[in-house]
């Protein structure tokens, strides 16, 4: 629970909302239980991949200017805060972890807080490796230029 | 100022996630999921084996981990998921709980 709860929390910025993630990954799961098939995937993947994807869903229906299939684009509306406003809800990592695309903060997420192996996080967004490794290295990048940038600010 | 200018930009977002404030779940998120799972519709495959365990002892084990949050001041959650386990006859189903919450 705590996994997926960070997970979310990364990806949403919100902790209530990411027990409301958790609660819906977990019935979710409840659900498929009867039917699970040993070898078929593990658990934590498969929870993993049902939280990133609602977690998805709850940024897109905040964010419906978006185009559907995930933009790279950063988040401007999380920029818009005040830097102070900012740092009383969110760390300095946090917030600029808000300013990312989705996918890059995800892949982020799963690769530094130890959350799935890098193929299992893979599997988990359902894409390829390579481009996992591609969303962990723009994301590495835009989130040191984000940073550098606050510390400036 | 945060330090990420100072090392190498890699190496350093390992001590930022590690040290990066991520608020703990509510001490009741477990009793509530285990709630609105109980509160759902019986889960599919009725022909699964497992789903008649699963059917039978639903209601004991909801019973079993209200108990132990009565008589828990700080419920350990990976002890209430396995004691779920086993009730059910999920046991390595929940393997992971284990392993994700140590």
């Amino acid at each position: 629970m705590p996994t997926i709860h960070r997970l979310a929390y990364r990806l949403l910025g919100d902790a209530f909302e990411a027990e409301d993630v958790c609660q819906e990954t977990f019935v979710k799961f409840w659900q498929a239980a009867s039917g699970w098939r040993s070898g078929e995937a593990k658990v934590l993947t498969w929870l993993c991949r049902v939280a990133t994807h609602d977690c998805y869903d709850r940024l897109r229906r905040k964010r419906p200017d978006l185009p559907g299939d995930l933009s790279d684009r950063a988040d401007d509306r999380m920029g818009a805060e005040t830097g102070m406003a900012r740092s009383q809800r969110w760390d300095a990592l946090q917030a600029a972890m808000m300013r990312l695309p989705e996918r890059q903060r995800a892949a982020l997420s799963f690769c530094y807080d130890h959350a799935l192996s890098q193929r299992e996080a893979a599997k988990a967004m359902n894409i390829g490796e390579k481009a996992y490794e591609s969303l962990l290295v723009r994301g590495r990048r835009t989130l040191k230029t984000m940073m550098q940038e606050d510390d400036h600010v | 100022m945060s330090d990420f200018s100072t090392r190498d930009g890699h190496d350093n977002l390992e001590g930022l996630f590690a040290h990066s404030r991520v608020p703990a779940p509510s001490a009741n998120l477990t009793a509530r999921v285990v709630t609105a799972a109980m509160a759902e519709p019986r889960p599919q495959g009725a022909n699964d084996r497992r789903l008649i365990v699963w059917s039978a002892v639903a209601g004991l084990a909801a019973t079993l981990v209200a108990g132990i949050l009565f008589f828990a001041n700080q419920p350990n959650e990976a002890e209430l998921w396995a004691a779920q386990a086993d009730a059910a006859g999920f046991g390595d189903l929940y393997e992971w709980v284990g392993a994700g919450t140590q």
